[in-house]
């Protein structure tokens, strides 16, 4: 009867061993993931970096005030990466949309989208400050 | 004896078992989490918007600069750039960022800017159209960052020429150099007048662009006095405007 007993015992410690393993795999296995994040914040600094590419000498400024939307279109085909959907909406300083076109290059996945905000002078020797909305997606 | 350790041995083997399995667990859960813990920080570092806003700061705030010494070197009023800096902070104000931006900003004041506007277009051989202002960039979110630095936006015209030809019928020869912040820079345009009874008239040049900043310009006129003043006025590609004058000489 003791023997058999340590038999039994010994298969419920050999299961509560392979418990113990699995369920610190499985705890593990279920830490929120960082990746979309990641890829997120990366994209947003794509998008932002393409627009101060523009915007260093003054190309988009001039763009802007001269209402050339396809131009910055083409430009940001351009610099963003292949496979990236993006929609560019162009405020004045008093949030007044003034892109009379879609500056975008497809349909935009609205669900994952990034979002990253910009603002433009113009080197006009008239001012202007310009608000640029961005929105960025991986198409897929 | 014997006995008895090989039957603690032998009962305690399942025990072993399970520590080991806790041991083997422990080292699973805390690698896990040092990954985890790893690709928080650098997604922490990926989303300092914050910082990555700064340099679009500073490049409104130079572009700023070139269009109020492009509005004031074509005329307008110095207010100008004060008035653009103002519109510039309250637009930084209203973003919808993660942080709050401030943006204060000082105009140079010494022995050749005023209100960090500088236009010298008198001077023999030289002409500088420049703007100053020193800045200090707050931030308040979920970091408070100061930023102070100082721009300054300077358009120079270099010019030197002689003639050569006897009589009133001059060929003058100019050399003319543009630079922006220092650096060689090219023109938009170029126009150049010389001295005739005391009034400057338009000259038709001949222009050679070399195409670093530096202009060969040659023209003729019939001027009688046995110097020829000349009067060099450009627009640098920003829509900046300067003139130098010269005083040419025969070769």
């Amino acid at each position: 009867m003791r023997k058999a007993n340590t038999g039994q015992v010994r298969i419920i410690e050999a299961f509560l061993a392979v418990i113990i393993v699995f369920s610190a795999f499985a705890i593990s296995g279920n830490l929120p993931s960082n990746h979309n994040v990641t890829r997120k914040e990366d994209l947003a600094s794509i998008g932002l970096n393409a627009l101060m590419h523009l915007g260093s000498d003054g190309f988009l400024g001039k763009c802007i005030d001269n209402a050339e939307w396809s131009s910055i279109r083409e430009a940001l085909s351009l610099l963003l990466p292949s496979g990236v959907a993006f929609n560019l909406t162009i405020y004045d300083s008093a949030m007044r949309q003034i892109n009379t076109e879609n500056i975008a290059n497809s349909g935009l996945n609205s669900q994952k989208t990034t979002f990253v905000e910009y603002i433009c002078v113009s080197q006009n020797a008239t001012f202007r400050c310009y608000i640029l909305h961005l929105h960025l997606a991986v198409m897929a | 004896m014997k006995t008895l350790k090989h039957k603690f041995r032998g009962n305690s083997s399942g025990q072993l078992l399970v520590v080991a399995a806790l041991a083997i667990a422990m080292l699973i859960a805390s690698a896990s989490i040092y990954v985890y813990e790893l690709g928080v920080e650098q997604n922490s570092q990926g989303s300092l918007q914050t910082a990555n806003f700064i340099p679009v700061i500073k490049q409104c705030t130079r572009n700023a600069l070139i269009s109020s010494l492009a509005n004031i070197s074509n005329g307008g009023s110095r207010t100008v750039l004060s008035a653009n800096l103002e519109e510039l902070a309250e637009t930084l104000r209203s973003l919808k960022q993660q942080a709050i931006f401030q943006l204060a900003f000082s105009l140079h004041n010494d022995s050749n800017y005023e209100s960090g506007v500088w236009l010298l277009w008198s001077a023999e051989g030289f002409g500088v159209s420049s703007v100053y202002t020193n800045f200090e960039l707050s931030v308040q979110g979920a970091e408070n960052l100061e930023l102070n630095y100082a721009l300054n936006i300077t358009t120079t015209v270099l010019v030197e020429g002689f003639y050569i030809g006897n009589g009133d019928e001059k060929n003058v020869t100019l050399m003319c150099r543009i630079y922006n912040e220092g650096n060689p820079a090219q023109a938009k345009n170029i126009s150049i007048f010389y001295e005739l009874d005391e009034a400057w008239v338009p000259a038709n040049p001949l222009v050679l662009d070399f195409g670093n900043g530096t202009y060969i310009i040659s023209f003729t006129a019939l001027i009688t006095s046995n110097n020829v003043h000349i009067s060099a006025q450009v627009t640098d590609l920003r829509g900046i405007f300067s003139y130098a004058n010269a005083t040419c000489i025969k070769a």
